[in-house]
């Protein structure tokens, strides 16, 4: 009984907060036009690279090709960590072209986008990934948004750039679902991630309140909590597109995940005050505890599915030690109609995998995609929650027990049995 | 930063309406099964008035096989379909009543079929099952799948089953009666067999 009350509590949540998103995006639906920019601000985008050379020279010429005032536009890479490769040789070509190219000996991405920050004066502050590439317009699309005085950070529509491999795929459909959400975030002034790959801040933000937190191993979403914390806005811009190379193996994907989720978890706990505050609106009312709620659940899911899954097995295990053939289990399965009844998980369930697919076309209207998604999106409905479920899991675990992780340049070791260690050294 | 309240409280009345109406349409759903399931319980009942009225010819014609084969079809759809309404709403006071009236329906069978073996001669084989939960029983399952393919091989074999943890009366008398102390257990033509037998075995001890 207990575990029937949890399904029905969780079910209530997740429903009401789709409910919810899809009222707010079809409220504002007639508002998603983006402001024209008043007046062109200064910018300067910053390309941390660190080992890219397969990468680095196109990410340099999309970000030449952006369709921006040239006088108003800088644009860095910051070779960082000691790469083994030609990056920072391929880099130093585009001297020529006026992209200022700088070699750091210390690594991490946080690092060398600091040294950018002191350094320079523009007024507003882009990171791009250096396997990032950038609609031409994109600036355009988003600039406008800084109009606003209090908008202090603006992200345009992350896309995955390659859907070759099954866990690209199921990539694509995840990051154009996230495109969906994080825009009726912005709807609801609830924004707690910005993709690190590209975002534009205010660099005054930056001037106030400190650069970024080289000691966070998602920096990005530290920035983006602290913004909220500060009770500044962030926008997302769905039309603007923004394309980054995804993971080709599920090994990859999931040591990116355990990195995002570490750093989810850490700085959740970090901006407590914020994600789960009534002082906080929408955010910290609703967005934060939901992304909570929602988590626990799909690992709840996960969990009877493997459970049932094992039951199976089980029995098929048993058939097998009796020495009779597994198929005999299929007599198990009855035809008739009465044995088939209305269930009101399954009902609700229905509606969830409607309001996902609804999310699913708003977002790929409005962000003016055209990929082929059907084999995405089969194994997005089939795998995704156990991919998912593993992930979390994964992140958990090194949250409690893990000795160490390298990310890049940057080293983690900030589980809670290493502090409990280091409490007890000290 | 305040959140709008018309907007929650629209979203938390279009979710409550959703519940609302799973859970209406879940009640439908479920009231006519147990109106289908009711309904089959009758024409058992009618049917078993036929168990006196065929008590009543033993003398004449006990032995006519077609008095019987009406019986046994409509006392193995309304088994299967109490245990699915089981599997499903064992919380359901009506579900417990039904699998106690299917029971009921069992015992008075298989006391016509040894009244018949009796006066007729050996023609039927009878086996009681009794069998455990799913968690307290790994084997029942397949003991399960087992049996009913003995019957499809051997169709003078009459299967009664009997859940082992069962507060009804007839059945505990039952279970008192061969000293069931454990499940899966099988009474094959009144000899107790324990644990698992597969569809060859349970053939060869008829």
């Amino acid at each position: 009984m207990p575990s029937l009350i949890l399904i029905y509590a969780s079910l209530f949540i997740s429903t009401f907060t789709g409910v919810l998103f899809l009222l707010t995006f079809f409220e504002n639906i007639n508002k998603l036009g983006n402001p024209r920019i008043r007046k062109y601000p200064s910018v300067c985008i910053v390309i941390p690279a660190h080992n890219e050379e397969p990468n680095i020279a196109s990410t340099i010429e999309s970000a030449l090709a952006i369709d921006y005032p040239k006088n108003k536009l800088e644009i860095y890479v910051v070779e960082n960590g000691g790469s083994k490769d030609k990056t920072y040789a391929i880099a130093k070509k585009y001297r020529k072209r006026g992209v200022k190219v700088i070699s750091l000996k210390k690594g991490g991405k946080g690092n060398a986008m600091n040294y950018v920050i002191k350094k320079t004066k523009c007024e507003i502050f882009i990171t791009m990934d250096a396997d990032t590439y950038a609609d031409r317009d994109v600036l355009k699309k988003m600039l406008g948004y800084f109009n606003d005085k209090e908008v202090m950070a603006v992200a345009p529509t992350l896309k995955s750039k390659n859907n070759e491999t099954l866990s690209q795929k199921i990539q694509s459909i995840e990051y154009l679902v996230g495109a969906f959400l994080r825009k009726v975030y912005h709807m609801l002034n609830s924004v707690y991630v910005t993709p690190g790959a590209f975002t534009a801040y205010r660099k005054s933000f930056f001037d106030e309140y400190g650069g970024f937190d080289t000691k966070n191993i998602t920096e990005d979403i530290e920035m983006t909590l602290r913004i909220q914390s500060k009770r500044y806005k962030i926008a997302n811009v769905i039309n603007a597109s923004v394309y980054t190379i995804t993971p080709t193996k599920m090994n990859e994907l999931f040591w990116q995940r355990i990195r995002w989720y570490l750093g989810y978890i850490e700085s959740a706990i970090q901006y407590k005050n914020v994600l789960f505050s009534t002082k906080y609106g929408y955010l910290g009312t609703i967005i934060g505890p939901t992304a909570i709620a929602s988590i626990i659940y799909m690992l709840y899911l996960f969990f009877i599915m493997i459970g049932e899954a094992g039951k199976i097995l089980v029995s098929i295990a048993y058939a097998g030690s009796m020495g009779l053939n597994p198929l005999i289990l299929l007599q198990q399965i009855k035809l008739s109609p009465f044995y088939y009844s209305f269930s009101v998980v399954g009902f609700i369930a229905v509606l969830a995998i409607m309001m996902s697919i609804v999310m699913f076309f708003m977002a790929r209207k409005y962000s003016s995609d055209k990929s082929d998604y059907k084999i995405g999106y089969l194994g997005f409905s089939v795998i995704y929650i156990f991919m998912f479920a593993v992930w979390w899991l994964g992140a958990i675990y090194y949250k409690l027990l893990g000795s160490e992780l390298r990310f890049g340049g940057v080293v983690w070791r900030n589980s809670l049995i290493n502090n409990f260690k280091l409490a007890r050294h000290n | 930063m305040k959140t709008g309240k018309s907007k929650v409280i629209a979203a938390l009345s279009i979710t409550v309406l959703i519940f609302v109406v799973g859970f209406v349409l879940g009640n439908i759903s479920i009231s006519s099964k147990i109106g289908v399931v009711q309904h089959l319980q009758n024409e058992i009942y009618t049917e078993s008035l036929g168990f006196d009225i065929l008590f009543d010819l033993a003398e004449d014609n006990l032995c006519d096989e077609s008095n019987i084969a009406d019986i046994n079809y409509y006392l193995t759809d309304f088994g299967e379909k109490v245990a699915y309404l089981e599997e499903k709403n064992k919380y359901f006071e009506e579900v417990r009543i039904l699998k106690n009236q299917y029971n009921a329906l069992e015992i008075k069978h298989f006391l016509l079929i040894n009244k018949i073996n009796t006066q007729c001669g050996d023609e039927y084989n009878t086996i009681l099952y009794f069998y455990g939960s799913e968690s307290k029983c790994n084997s029942c399952l397949i003991q399960g799948l087992e049996l009913t393919s003995s019957k499809t091989k051997h169709p003078n074999i009459m299967i009664y089953s009997f859940d082992y943890s069962s507060q009804y009366a007839p059945v505990k008398n039952l279970i008192n009666r061969y000293g069931i102390d454990t499940s899966p257990t099988l009474i094959i033509n009144g000899q107790k067999f324990v644990k698992f037998r597969d569809s060859e075995e349970i053939i060869s001890l008829i």
